[in-house]
């Protein structure tokens, strides 16, 4: 992989990191989802797995202890992000068609952790979890939907327009 | 005007949600309930009954009676157990009974039902027996 687009990818981490330690007194309230959205439609489908991997690993050594219960949930849901994007969604730039995804995988994110936390609790009953966090669901949608909606257009330009006047464009040419 | 029209909804369903986890109570206005810690093994180390009137809730009969450590932002176990903004504080460690969260945690049984709610959204109610027990993360439960 190119140094610079390496450089990117790391202060691209580091800006997710940073503003949600920031907005973390606000349940389920960040600017991840529309972050990811967007540094998964200027990165290449390895580049965004790569730049999620790190921030899910720097964010659980950080707010406590690599547990697995947490990583891996974490990890398959934001994996979700690039997947749909590369598939379901076929690379779309609508940031409508863009915050209506934002607004299910608010709920996904949530329905995923439910399994481990049933194997970690010990409750085998699935619609405790569900009711319990149904709410927290909604804040993360309702907010994601609306960061995509009005951020996504402008945030992309942004760094569509850095990459391609850095030479960055995703040319797979990998060293 | 439709994405403003959109957006307005979202943000009402963001205040709505944020309203009800900061004001849903169901508990009585006074009453008695019950309050047992167990440890690691199962066995009981307290049992205490308490009297409340409408102004308490199950956080400040507990923080009135017991020592107290909760989890900061990072869940590492903290002697302030200040109330976050719309959040429930999580009890790592009440009197000699502790827990780090990564390894083990106290689960809240209400009336012999575990409690998927935070300490702050739980009711109380008269007659309600609550027990805080230690629990292995992924052991027996």
């Amino acid at each position: 992989m190119d140094t610079k687009k390496m450089i990117m990818i790391a202060l691209s981490v580091a800006i997710l990191f940073t503003q949600e330690q920031i907005m973390v007194f606000l349940p389920n309230i960040s600017f991840t989802v529309v972050l990811i959205v967007v540094f998964v439609s200027v990165y290449s489908f390895k580049e965004s797995i790569i730049l999620i991997t790190a921030y899910v690993i720097l964010d659980n050594i950080y707010m406590g202890g690599m547990n697995p219960f947490i990583i891996i949930p974490m990890l398959i849901a934001w994996y979700l992000i690039p997947i749909s994007y590369h598939t379901i969604l076929r690379r779309t730039t609508s940031e409508v068609k863009l915050a209506i995804f934002a607004f299910v995988f608010g709920f996904v994110y949530g329905w995923v952790y439910i399994p481990f936390r049933m194997i970690q609790i010990g409750i085998a009953e699935f619609w405790p979890y569900l009711l319990a966090d149904i709410l927290f669901e909604v804040i993360m949608g309702s907010f994601g939907f609306l960061t995509v909606l009005w951020l996504f257009k402008p945030l992309y330009n942004t760094m569509d327009e850095i990459i391609k006047s850095k030479k960055l464009i995703a040319s797979k040419n990998y060293k | 005007m439709k994405k403003i029209l959109i957006s307005f909804v979202a943000i009402c369903l963001i205040i709505g949600s944020f309203l009800v986890l900061s004001y849903y109570d169901f508990s009585d206005k006074e009453g008695t309930i019950s309050i047992t810690l167990k440890d690691e093994k199962g066995d009981t180390i307290s049992n205490e009954d308490y009297e409340f009137t409408n102004e308490d809730t199950l956080f400040s009969i507990l923080d009135e009676n017991y020592d107290l450590g909760c989890a900061n932002s990072s869940y590492h176990v903290s002697d302030v157990c200040d109330k976050g903004l719309f959040t429930s504080r999580i009890l790592l460690e009440i009197n000699t009974l502790k827990t780090d969260w990564r390894n083990s945690y106290i689960s809240i049984y209400e009336n012999e039902e575990y409690s998927t709610q935070g300490i702050d959204n739980i009711s109380i109610n008269d007659g309600d027996i609550f027990v805080f027990e230690y629990k292995l993360v992924g052991g027996d439960n």
